[in-house]
């Protein structure tokens, strides 16, 4: 089911014009910082600032760019509709009677979920790798702060895909909580936008102070983690308490929407 | 003896609602058998609960010896259904869709996988199909494409719902064609369907469903049994009136309806008398008759003559 699942996902136009789209954002800015050649100095993250002076930030600051909204959409348009999109189709009854076991239905989603993360990340920072090359020239990057060597182009390159994959496993817990709401509704639209829901509260209390005491716990806290591989000396501790959340919102979603499948009857 | 179906007090509740009441169905192997019903009787579900796709609040479902949910995992590669309408991932083409279907589920061998599918699409008539996508086939291509997923794994059980449906007479003829023969060579068909036309040239074997009960359960020469009426033509009408009086019910000229239970003696009485029949003909209930006297949707229907006479 893993084979066929990713099969039809990359034989669809949709997927690939996601990845474009994707990619092409960070293209963009880049265009309007060389033609303007102001680098915003007000920008968070800081680092945007730097990429007018040296194109090996692109792809960083593509990251950030795709991180906030852009990617977990383009992602949870596919969770949304991994099981509700076929039950509104109404192929998820030939799927279960084939017979595909319902676990077996959702992990092969969830594996394309990933394989699609991991493309998308990839050709995003290929793209501004390449693009930043072209507009801006690369060069060795100072750590963001701290005190050290700068970091020469392959251990920032190195660095670099390191953060990709971050970025790409910090879509793990929304992606969770978007195959859940796929497995309790029919109509992916309403999943997709009840797991965009989740992400914009979580990104508002992230900000409210008075929310303090939950925020370690929201699944979005730790998405710019990675950043800290650019500082000297280089920290893993958010990376790694990105990591441990993300893995446990993600399983716990996925298994609670795998107990809920089982107990589901197939109406649509 | 093992049923190709076999359901036992099956029932379907949801909240306060009952869809599908303490159904008992036996379907025996090698059957053409039909199950008739108005919309929304609770024909769908009862196909559903037969594939383990709900769940029945009370009651079994053994389908092919075996119990459903519990061994679906064994028992569904050895089945091919169509339930409502076709579907499919429609941006794919038919050969994409049906290699995606069978590689999808277990129990379908790669290695005849082309050659499975071809079969599928020869015998629903889909063998010159092109690589367009499916998005673009009419009503009655998709038809015959489900049919063709249900096809893809030489079922031993075919539960079909509405097979016909959105196809011209003489696909529909085709299709018939092909479940009589795919009946003759050892397949059973379960055919839920509300057209009792359908059902009536296809099946040997039907249940009639109501507001989920089973109000009929047999084969279909006992349901449209005769009616205990016969009707008779002869020039000799005024003779055979007056020797028929008792059992006259109705007379048209030279034609004549008479109860009787033997016809034959009916006759031989009206030829040793000098009679001559030139057209005597059993009237039989049609299935529409019991149909609609069975689901109560016939004001002038007798349910009870109805039950009495099975």
């Amino acid at each position: 089911m893993i084979r066929v699942e990713l099969r039809i996902l990359l034989v669809r136009r949709r997927t690939w014009m996601s990845v474009l789209m994707l990619a092409a954002l960070p293209v963009i800015v880049a265009l309007f910082l060389k033609i303007s050649g102001i680098g915003s100095s007000t920008a968070s993250p800081a680092f945007l600032a730097e990429v007018v002076h040296n194109g090996t930030w692109l792809p960083v600051a593509a990251l950030a760019l795709i991180l906030p909204l852009f990617l977990p959409v383009a992602v949870l348009l596919l969770a949304g509709e991994a099981i509700a999109g076929e039950a509104n189709a109404g192929t998820l009854r030939y799927l279960v009677i084939r017979p595909v076991g319902r676990g077996r239905l959702l992990a092969a989603k969830l594996a394309g979920i990933m394989v699609y993360l991991v493309i998308a990340v990839t050709a995003v920072i290929t793209t501004s790798f390449v693009v930043g090359w072209g507009l801006f020239g690369l060069a060795p990057i100072r750590p963001l702060s701290g005190a050290g060597p700068p970091l020469s182009l392959s251990q920032a390159g190195i660095r670099i895909a390191l953060s990709a994959l971050f970025v790409a496993a910090s879509m793990l817990g929304i992606v969770g909580i978007g195959l859940f709401l796929s497995v309790v509704t029919a109509t992916p639209l309403a999943a997709t936008l009840g797991a965009l829901g989740v992400l914009v509260t979580a990104g508002v209390l992230d900000q409210l102070p008075a929310a303090a005491a939950i925020q370690p716990y929201l699944p979005t806290h730790y998405w710019m983690g990675f950043v800290d591989l650019f500082r000297a000396p280089m920290s893993w501790v958010n990376i790694r308490r990105g990591l441990v959340l993300e893995s446990g919102y993600g399983a716990a979603m996925i298994i609670i929407a795998r107990i809920v499948f089982g107990t589901r009857d197939i109406t649509s | 003896m093992t049923f190709a179906i076999h359901a036992d007090g099956l029932t379907k509740r949801y909240r306060h609602r009952t869809v599908v009441d303490c159904l008992d169905l036996q379907v025996a192997t090698g059957d053409r058998f039909g199950f008739l019903g108005p919309n929304g009787s609770g024909k769908s579900t009862t196909v559903r609960m037969l594939l383990g796709l709900v769940r029945p609040s009370a009651g079994s479902v053994k389908i092919l010896g075996r119990s459903m949910p519990r061994h679906a995992r064994q028992v569904l590669p050895k089945i091919g259904a169509l339930v409502e309408a076709p579907a499919f991932h429609t941006f794919l083409s038919a050969r994409v869709e049906l290699s995606a279907l069978d590689a999808a589920g277990r129990g379908g061998a790669r290695r005849s996988r082309r050659r499975r599918i071809e079969d599928a699409l020869d015998r629903v008539g889909l063998g010159a199909i092109d690589d367009r996508p499916i998005s673009r086939f009419s009503l009655g291509m998709k038809q015959r494409l489900g049919l063709a997923a249900a096809l893809l794994r030489r079922p031993r059980l075919l539960i079909l719902d509405e097979p016909t449906n959105g196809l011209d007479p003489q696909s529909i003829r085709e299709i018939r064609d092909l479940l009589l023969e795919l009946n003759a060579e050892g397949t059973t068909v379960f055919l839920s369907s509300h057209l009792l036309s359908e059902v009536e040239m296809l099946c040997t074997e039907t249940a009639i469903i109501c507001d989920g009960r089973l109000v009929a359960h047999d084969s279909l020469d006992t349901l449209c049994g005769p009616t205990g009426r016969v009707t008779l033509r002869t020039p000799d009408s005024d003779l055979a009136a007056h020797l028929l009086e008792r059992v006259l019910e109705a007379r048209d000229g030279h034609s004549l309806v008479a109860r009787t239970q033997n016809p034959m003696a009916l006759n031989a009485a009206l030829v040793s008398a000098g009679v001559r029949v030139s057209e005597l003909v059993v009237e039989r209930r049609s299935l529409e008759d019991v149909f609609l006297e069975l689901t109560g949707n016939d004001p002038a229907g007798d349910l009870e003559s109805i039950l009495d006479d099975r």
